[in-house]
């Protein structure tokens, strides 16, 4: 195991933040934890970057505990912060410089290096300029570009794809890739179930603190493959309707989203010809309807009672 | 190392930063003291001889050494006065030598526009050489060959004269150099407290945070942060040194190095007082009105801006818990007696200053992440 969580907890008052998390990452997988805000997915990681005191449990990193030998983990490790943490006064290239240094690299490796890094995130072109010009999605990939210069073992990311174009988005999960095939290890954070869904080898789901699930995408899923998911597109909502269904024998989940409805129903149950009598009889029309296949969208929902979207 | 040269890059790259170190104090000084320098040589005596002997000739003499004298005529004195082509004017009055040499009491009148810093070193040499002119003259009884011959032999001597004088002139001479060092004191702690706010911008962008992932101690990171702030406080004060003592042409004290050594140490005090406010406060607009609030009184009570003894005693004593009281207490006896040991107990204090500070700032945090 490259890294292993045991019964990680830490509390900020009486607020349990991380609640009792185990978690093993292998060597060379991209680990995905998964969980809308607040669950505690930063604060976990800082526990494993050292920013954070745990409260009890323990962390092993390359198989060594990350209190005792704090320094010499450190320097195996590359983080992407959840905040865009680069220096606004320096130029990219200076500070993809400066954090090489901070990892020991020197000279001619660390100007190759650094070339590398920037080429990477595809800031080559951008190396001579301040950050401050740069858009949001372009910092997002110095963010990332600063944390990969020493080619750590393992890297942890920190939602780095918050708040971007859908253009970055795309380069960033694709470089995620690399990373991996590069042979580093990653754990990737994020909120967006897509995402994960999409890069990730396993995921952990985190709510309020606690893994409530983990394995990998199909694994999740079968936990609900009982289940199936219809959304429906409705001309007028109304909250009753809501209630009325929830009541079918056989409905698991009903939930409304502006005037996107998401019923969760236990599989071949048959039940969408009374599901459209109720939204006929309270006077609203239907104007699209889709069986969808699950997501990890729908298995937070079984799981938790509430969409990855609202919670938090 | 990577810290320090980091902070030191950015530092040097910020504009506020930079007038700090390189313009604000020089432009001070300068307007404070005057570009060119306040020296002797650059008072013009306007010099009323109505004695003409030998004795008179003598004095303006030497004047000459210490000033531009310009002879003129009694009747001219307030027009060249008010037109400043004289900063002062002296008279010689008939009669002066005669009184000398029978030992009698002279004064002679001396006229300028304002109590100048200037006119007070040129009264004194007036002062001096009309009293070893009387000495002489009384050893001389009444023997005019007798009493030049000895005038000569005085003033080829010279010594008396010359320890006279620099003991007189020093006075105000110290007080320059004292306001001068105020002033630098001033724009140390600005510097020093300008630093610091780039110090918890780090943290408000949580590149701190960042930093700290990376294999390096809490301790390392502080402690470079200490040499960095100091470095940028050095320079400040070098370049504050030599522009007064070589542009200014400001004299500073008996012994330039050991008034170096004092603002030295207040620089470790500054640094600390940086480091303990960043730790006591979390946002950098907390810690500029944290700053605000203490630098100007700690400047106006510790007599930066003027001398204490001005200031009601009350306000003295509550200056004696204030760092910049026992630099300006350390730069006033330095200034004056070159000796660095001569302020030990001021400097004893200063550090003990930057020690309580320091601990203050290096208070370690368990959780950076807060
Ligand atoms: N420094 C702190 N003090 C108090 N509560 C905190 C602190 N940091 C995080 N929390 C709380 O801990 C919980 C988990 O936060 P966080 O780990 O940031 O969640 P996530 O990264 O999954 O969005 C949240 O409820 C948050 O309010
Ligand atoms: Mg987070």
């Amino acid at each position: 195991m490259l890294l292993e969580l045991e019964g990680l907890v830490k509390r900020y008052q009486d607020h349990l933040a991380v609640d009792h998390v185990t978690l093993k990452v292998k060597e060379g997988e991209i680990m995905g934890l998964l969980g809308p805000n607040g669950a505690g997915k930063s604060t976990t990681l800082n526990m494993i970057t050292g920013l954070t005191r745990k409260d009890s449990g323990a962390i092993r990193v390359f198989g060594k505990d990350n209190e005792l030998q704090g320094q010499t983990i450190k320097k195996d490790i590359g983080v992407v912060p959840q905040e865009i943490a680069i220096f606004e006064d320096l130029t990219a290239g200076e500070n993809a410089a400066f954090f090489g240094r901070l990892y020991g690299l020197r000279g001619s490796l660390l100007k190759e290096r650094v070339a590398e890094a920037l080429a990477f995130v595809g800031l080559s072109d951008h190396e001579k300029q301040f950050p401050k010009k740069f858009s949001g999605g372009m910092k997002r990939r110095l963010n990332i570009a600063c944390a990969i210069v020493h080619k750590p073992r393992l890297i942890i990311m920190d939602e780095p794809t918050v708040g971007i174009d859908p253009q970055s988005r795309n380069h960033i999960l694709e470089s995620v890739k690399t990373l991996q095939k590069e042979g580093s290890t990653i754990l990737y954070t994020s909120h967006y179930m897509e995402e994960v869904d999409e890069i990730c080898n396993r995921i952990a789901i985190m709510d309020q603190g606690r893994i409530i699930a983990q394995g990998t995408s199909q694994e999740l899923k079968n936990l609900i493959s009982s289940e199936e998911k219809i959304d429906l597109t409705l001309s007028e909502v109304n909250y009753t309707l809501v209630e009325e269904i929830k009541k079918l024998e056989g409905v698991l989940e009903c939930h409304l989203e502006g005037k996107q409805l998401t019923v969760l129903v236990r599989k071949n149950s048959g039940l969408m010809g009374k599901i459209s009598l109720i939204i006929g009889r309270s006077g609203s029309d239907i104007l699209s309807l889709q069986v969808d296949r699950i997501t990890l969208e729908s298995v937070f929902l079984t799981l938790t009672g509430k969409s990855l979207r609202d919670a938090g | 190392m990577i810290i320090l040269q980091n902070t030191f890059k950015r530092l040097l790259r910020n504009k506020v930063s930079l007038l700090l170190v390189l313009v604000i104090p020089p432009t001070m000084l300068g307007l404070l003291f005057g570009l060119g320098g306040q020296g002797m040589d650059t008072i013009t005596v306007g010099l009323v001889d109505q004695d003409q002997t030998p004795l008179a000739r003598q004095l303006e003499e030497v004047l000459q050494e210490r000033a531009v004298v310009k002879p003129m005529l009694e009747e001219d004195i307030s027009g060249e006065l008010t037109a400043a082509r004289v900063q002062m004017a002296l008279v010689i009055p008939s009669g002066f030598t005669q009184t000398v040499l029978e030992g009698g009491e002279v004064r002679l009148d001396s006229y300028s526009i304002q109590e100048s810093n200037l006119a007070m070193p040129v009264e004194l040499v007036v002062e001096s050489f009309t009293r070893a002119a009387l000495n002489v003259a009384v050893a001389a009884e009444g023997n005019m060959d007798a009493f030049y011959r000895g005038l000569a032999d005085y003033r080829k001597g010279g010594v008396q004269v010359e320890t006279l004088m620099t003991e007189g002139m020093d006075g105000d001479r110290s007080n320059a150099a004292a306001s001068a060092m105020g002033i630098l004191g001033i724009n140390m702690m600005f510097l020093a407290l300008y630093a610091t706010m780039h110090l918890l911008k780090d943290r408000e962008n949580r590149t701190f945070h960042r930093v700290m992932t990376a294999p390096l101690s809490q301790r390392s990171y502080l402690m470079q942060i200490i040499g960095c702030f100091l470095a940028i406080l050095l320079i400040q004060m070098t370049g504050v040194f030599l522009i007064s003592r070589f542009l200014l042409n400001l004299y500073l004290g008996v012994n330039v190095l050991a008034l170096y050594g004092v603002m030295v140490v207040f620089a470790l005090v500054c640094v600390a007082f940086g480091i303990a406010i960043a730790s006591l406060v979390k946002t950098t607009r907390q810690a500029g009105t944290l700053a605000s609030l203490l630098t100007t009184p700690m400047a106006m009570l510790g007599g930066l801006l003027w001398p204490r003894e001005i200031m009601p005693e009350i306000l003295q004593h509550i200056g004696m818990f204030l760092p910049t009281t026992w630099m300006m207490e350390a730069v006033n006896k330095v200034i004056v007696s070159g000796n660095f040991l001569e302020a030990g107990w001021e400097m004893g204090i200063l550090l003990l200053f930057a020690l309580v500070f320091f601990l203050m700032g290096s208070w370690r945090r368990v959780d950076i992440s807060v």
